[in-house]
């Protein structure tokens, strides 16, 4: 469950955006429309001037990024240097949580992850994939997922997969996009225009 | 004609035609074989041993600082660091010296646990520490800033600390930068001569006892410590510009190599 109440300025623009809802929203809008702006405010990156941000229960408003149970996925995400297998389970290792291989594997299947090798070397798509798969297994509180779907050849049905794997781990998903049809793969969508959401039925 | 081409290479041949002269007289007329004794090149070593330490202690302490600026915004410190850079060189050396005075609680303090800077390794190394330190930190400061910061904000969503972000996903990345800014930042020492003057005229351990650092040694050539010594000072001069070239000219193309 996300509640989030915020309002902020960040470079041109003040943000006003209210998003609530558990399992997978979309908020759509146009480039420069906040999306961006709105997600890094959620993550921790921007300070937020008034409101406040509760993921699964608990207000994390004041918390550092750190200490949010949220990630931010972005194209920019995977860390270059490791292999793709060490990447995968290097959030879980990072927070002390034991490794299930059989998890990883089913993961890796599900969100097309047939390759290996170093990370830097892979392709926008395929890093991208394992930025997602590692932010999964780490079992955060939610997923921020800002434009990292935008390469994936397979998005639709990769965002599917991927929303159903979160339900299963009961991780939250707020992911933007550029076109408002995406509201179909969500169970929540927002609209945002100069920084201001709408909620969208 | 491209005019700010051929006004910038004029720039740099004006920069560079004294070094070329000492090089041409070193290595040619004036060339003296007081120039080239086993005690110049003992102190060239002791220059290179130094300055390497200076700058892998650079390495260890000063590359968090240079990320924190890199992804903070702390005007202050920033500012802090310019300190050591903009006072004329042989202060630092004073400096040290009262540090680690017997005259003062603060040297007290320190020689009661065995620190001595004044003729030593530790004291030659801790003044080029600090004459190298902000060069390798405005190395290091921009080279950070460039980054994506993307991965960086991940790992921290995933649980990393600010500290653990530099060390597991940063530093990873970012070897080339590092090992640029270090040589730059050792050749920077190697040139060092004001600060390790006052405060390592030569050192007393082994295994450099009575040796003094390079500038040092041909300063003390040029004064005439030996008959003939001016000769000397343009010989050993010209030997200490062919080892510190291929250092700094290692340093940028690391650099180059690392864009």
């Amino acid at each position: 469950m996300i509640e989030a109440d915020i309002r902020a300025h960040a470079g041109r623009f003040n943000l006003a955006a209210r998003v609530n809802g558990s399992g997978v929203t979309c908020v759509a809008g146009r480039n420069g429309a906040g999306k961006t702006t709105l997600l890094r405010a959620m993550a921790g990156f921007i300070r937020i001037d008034e409101g406040h941000l509760l993921v699964g229960g608990v207000d994390v408003t004041r918390l550092p990024v750190e200490k949010r149970g949220v990630v931010l996925v972005t194209p920019g995400s995977a860390l270059q240097h490791m292999d793709v297998d060490s990447h995968l389970v290097w959030g879980r290792k990072l927070i002390g949580k034991q490794i299930q291989y059989d998890q990883v594997s089913r993961v890796k299947s599900e969100l097309g992850i047939d390759f290996g090798g170093r990370v830097g070397k892979l392709s926008l798509g395929m890093s991208e994939r394992v930025s997602l798969a590692t932010a999964l297994l780490a079992e955060p509180k939610a997923i921020f997922v800002d434009e990292a779907f935008a390469s994936l050849h397979d998005r639709e049905e990769f965002i599917r997969a991927y929303g159903r794997l979160l339900v299963g781990a009961r991780i939250d998903l707020v992911f933007s996009s550029q076109d408002a049809a995406d509201g179909k793969l969500a169970d929540n969508v927002y609209l945002i225009d100069e920084g201001v959401t709408t909620r969208s039925s | 004609m491209n005019w700010l081409r051929a006004v910038s290479i004029a720039a740099v041949v004006l920069l560079l035609i004294p070094i070329a002269v000492l090089l041409y007289y070193g290595l040619g007329p004036f060339r003296s074989p007081a120039g080239y004794t086993e005690g110049v090149f003992r102190s060239i070593e002791l220059s290179i041993v130094a300055s390497a330490v200076a700058a892998f202690v650079d390495f260890a302490l000063f590359t968090p600082l240079a990320y924190y600026l890199a992804r903070g915004n702390d005007a202050i410190v920033e500012s802090l660091i310019d300190i050591p850079v903009g006072i004329p060189h042989p202060i630092i050396g004073v400096a040290l010296l009262i540090l680690d005075s017997p005259l003062t609680p603060t040297g007290q303090f320190l020689l009661f646990f065995g620190i001595n800077f004044f003729n030593t390794i530790l004291g030659l190394v801790v003044a080029l520490v600090i004459m190298s330190a902000p060069i390798y930190i405005k190395a290091m400061q921009p080279y950070f800033e460039s980054r994506d910061p993307s991965a960086e904000e991940f790992a921290m969503g995933l649980g990393a600390s600010r500290l653990r972000t530099l060390v597991s996903v940063v530093l990873p990345d970012s070897i080339s930068g590092v090992v640029s800014a270090s040589l730059v930042a050792m050749s920077r020492a190697l040139g060092e001569f004001g600060s390790i003057s006052i405060i390592a005229f030569y050192v007393l351990q082994y295994p450099f006892y009575g040796v003094s650092p390079a500038s040092v040694t041909i300063f003390q050539l040029f004064n005439g410590a030996i008959p003939g010594g001016l000769y000397a000072a343009v010989t050993a001069s010209a030997a200490m510009i062919l080892v510190a070239l291929p250092i700094t000219v290692a340093g940028h193309l690391f650099r180059r190599w690392s864009r």
